[in-house]
């Protein structure tokens, strides 16, 4: 028996997990034809997620303009290497979970935990990459109250860094059901694509912060 | 394992770790600098979007709301930091 695509329970054994129903449904026109990965609750928050990140850009942007040589000197302050290695980390760590749903999705099962465990170890060095880093500003004098840049420095990395201690939580729930298809138990595929596709949104609101945060000049 | 990793979604990471190369080495630039590190930054988030969060099957609703996301905030920030 397939599963339906988008339907909650799938078990790992003698079914197909990937069911991927292209053909159209009854009524569905150009724009709705296609699969949603995970439930479609989700990419409200999602996007409703990058819409306030897209306001935080801007609102950075504005006051940049006001103050753009004070932006370009305290954007040297920052510690560029911890930056780039916390980008790859995410890039990292958000291919581990792709493959570790398509593992879980393909039933090599070993395989799912192996690469929900690099996730996780991944997103556990991006927090103590920020520890330092924050850690080093701070001890330096450099607070949010400094100025206008490290007010918006602070407040943008740090409800990114709001997300990414929520999204260690869903890689220690993508990590439990990585283990339960490795045990032949139940899974819900739609709960792994919900976890997956929240903390790839995490790498993908880091691609954006740290160009604009460490790059710009 | 092969079966995992050979995907098109390794290669697409093996791409966004180059881009992220570009755009480090093109820090310094000035707005040429800015253009560069500012789309590919936008490029590496609309294929995350597309490949890692699986959007290119999903329905056109979904892809337009990622790429309209990306052109706004492309647009947006490249206006800003030319007016100032």
């Amino acid at each position: 028996m397939s599963v339906a695509a988008g339907s909650s329970i799938g078990k790992t054994g003698g079914e197909s997990l990937e069911t991927w129903n292209n053909e159209p449904k009854k009524g569905a026109t150009w724009l709705r034809r296609g699969r949603v990965p995970g439930e479609p609750g989700l990419w409200i928050l999602i996007f409703g997620d990058m819409a306030l990140f897209l306001l935080l850009f801007g609102g950075f942007m504005i006051e940049r303009a006001k103050e753009v040589d004070l932006f370009r000197r305290c954007s040297d302050t920052l510690h560029l290497n911890i930056g780039l290695v916390n980008t790859v980390i995410l890039l990292t760590s958000s291919i581990a979970v792709a493959l570790a749903v398509r593992a879980v999705r393909i039933k090599t099962k070993t395989w799912g935990p192996i690469f929900a465990w690099l996730a996780l170890l991944c997103g556990l060095a991006f927090l103590f990459n920020k520890y330092l880093e924050w850690g080093d500003l701070i001890r330096g004098g450099i607070i949010p109250t400094t100025n206008n840049f490290y007010l918006w420095y602070f407040i943008m990395t740090g409800v990114h860094l709001a997300h990414v201690l929520i999204g260690t939580c869903v890689l220690v729930y993508i990590l439990r059901l990585t283990r339960r298809a490795h045990l032949d138990q139940a899974v819900s595929i739609a709960g792994l694509e919900c976890g997956a596709s929240y903390w790839h949104m995490v790498d993908l609101l880091w691609v954006i912060l740290f160009p604009l945060l460490y790059l710009m000049r | 394992m092969g079966a995992i990793v050979r995907s098109g979604v390794s290669v697409v990471y093996l791409v966004l770790v180059v881009m992220t190369a570009v755009s480090w080495s093109a820090a310094s630039q000035g707005f040429t600098g800015t253009f560069v590190i500012m789309t590919v930054g936008f490029g590496k988030a609309f294929l995350i979007g597309l490949f890692f969060m699986e959007l290119l099957h999903a329905p056109r609703v979904l892809q337009g709301l990622l790429g309209l996301w990306c052109v706004a905030c492309w647009a947006g920030i490249l206006a800003f930091y030319m007016a100032g």
